[in-house]
């Protein structure tokens, strides 16, 4: 019986649940860091700041890390085994609600699509939409040839909960990101300062 | 055997007070001469200009993020500090207030009635004119070395201490201006300042302190 399991596994696990060759993240499979100018629109307040997201392989995670303008470090947020979590941040900004934000934010643009299950490994390349269920939200990214993504959506339900739209440069690297929340007065715009390759 | 790590531990306890005395410097025991000299040069600072280079360094990440800009400092509390290299941000302090411009946006903020931005105010104004002695929100040690002194700065404010987990100062022996500020808040994430270009007592028109 546990012999018949375990041939079940090795028949089942692996390439055809996941996707083995699948697309890379939407920032590309290959850079070292990307460093973005951050403005932040919540109702009345505006924040600025810079955001670094930089691929540290030795750690096998992307961190995401929240800046001012004048080098202070106000949030480190590490992406491993496809969860989020906080490295370091200042006290302000330790409110689940707001992390909660921000980690559904980033998960759109860093999700690594080689940890969603069951994802149809011919889907990205056949169509222009790539559509898939994931951690109880629906996930729709919508992209041009070479999986150069434009807009993102996810959603719980019928209606889109976070919106994300991409511009590229001549590089065709995100140039700008634009965050956009349904039922919250808060918009997040990034445009690249500094791209760093491997 | 089972004393070896208990010496290499005792040994490593006294190794520790050495090595936070940082090399080449000297900790100057009576620094109440050199604080008068600082306070004496501070009062005739009447305006400074300088180049700025700002290295934020993420050690862990091994990631250094450099910036760049200028800064003008008249002695009436006039401030202008511009980044202008990778991003566009304008800093200005004047008339008891103080000036944020991003891209086109401009904000404004009373220094007097809000705690944050005085705290700020106050801390760019003393270490552009290197006059951070005698700040009691800092526990201060002085070392001398052979063409600097160095401030090291330790936050006793709660306030700061949420920021910055030390600061040390480089000061010019001859001019007694700051040469670069390195903030730590970690041991490995720290912010350096280094100034270059800098002119002393040069007339600043009050154009410069324009918000534009």
């Amino acid at each position: 019986m546990m012999f018949a399991s375990a041939c079940w596994l090795s028949l089942h696990a692996g390439p055809p649940d996941s996707l083995s060759a699948g697309p890379p993240g939407v920032l590309g499979a290959a850079y070292d860091s990307y460093l973005y100018k951050a403005r932040i629109a919540f109702k009345e307040h505006r924040f600025s700041g810079l955001v670094l997201i930089k691929q540290l392989p030795s750690d096998d995670a992307i961190h995401t890390v929240f800046m001012s303008e004048f080098g202070l470090t106000l949030l480190d947020v590490r992406y491993r085994d496809d969860a989020f979590t906080v490295v370091s941040g200042k006290d302000f900004l330790q409110d689940p609600r707001l992390l909660k934000v921000i980690f559904n934010d980033f998960r759109l643009l860093l999700q690594d699509f080689s940890l969603v299950s069951g994802l149809d490994s011919e889907g990205w390349e056949a169509g222009e939409k790539l559509k898939f269920r994931h951690l109880g939200g629906t996930f729709i990214y919508r992209f041009q040839e070479g999986f150069e993504v434009e807009e993102a959506v996810w959603r719980r339900g019928l209606f889109p909960h976070v919106r994300m739209r991409l511009e590229r440069n001549e590089e065709r690297r995100a140039r700008s990101i634009r965050f956009r929340h349904r039922g919250l007065p808060l918009t997040v715009e990034m445009d690249l300062l500094k791209y760093k390759g491997l | 055997m089972k004393r070896i790590p208990f010496l290499i531990f005792v040994l490593f306890l006294a190794v520790v007070p050495m090595l936070a005395q940082p090399a080449g410097y000297v900790l100057v025991e009576d620094a109440s001469e050199l604080e008068e000299a600082f306070r004496r040069n501070a009062a005739s600072v009447r305006s400074i200009s300088s180049a700025f280079v700002q290295e934020k360094q993420l050690a862990y990440l091994d990631e250094v993020i450099e910036s760049k800009g200028a800064f003008w400092y008249r002695n009436d509390n006039s401030l202008r500090w511009a980044y202008d290299s990778p991003f566009h941000y304008l800093i200005v302090i004047k008339e008891g207030r103080f000036f944020i411009k991003d891209q086109e946006e401009v904000k404004v903020f009373d220094v007097q009635s809000n705690p944050a931005f005085k705290l700020l105010n106050d801390l760019i104004i003393s270490i552009a004119k290197g006059s951070v002695m005698g700040d009691e929100r800092f526990e201060l040690k002085v070392y001398e070395g052979a063409r600097d002194y160095l401030l090291v700065m330790q936050p006793l404010d709660a306030q700061l201490k949420q920021f910055i987990q030390q600061s040390e100062v480089y000061l010019d022996k001859e001019s007694l201006l700051a040469l670069r500020v390195i903030i730590r808040e970690s041991d490995t994430d720290f912010t350096q300042i280094s100034f270059v270009n800098r002119k002393l007592n040069e007339p600043i028109e009050d154009a410069v302190f324009d918000v534009r």
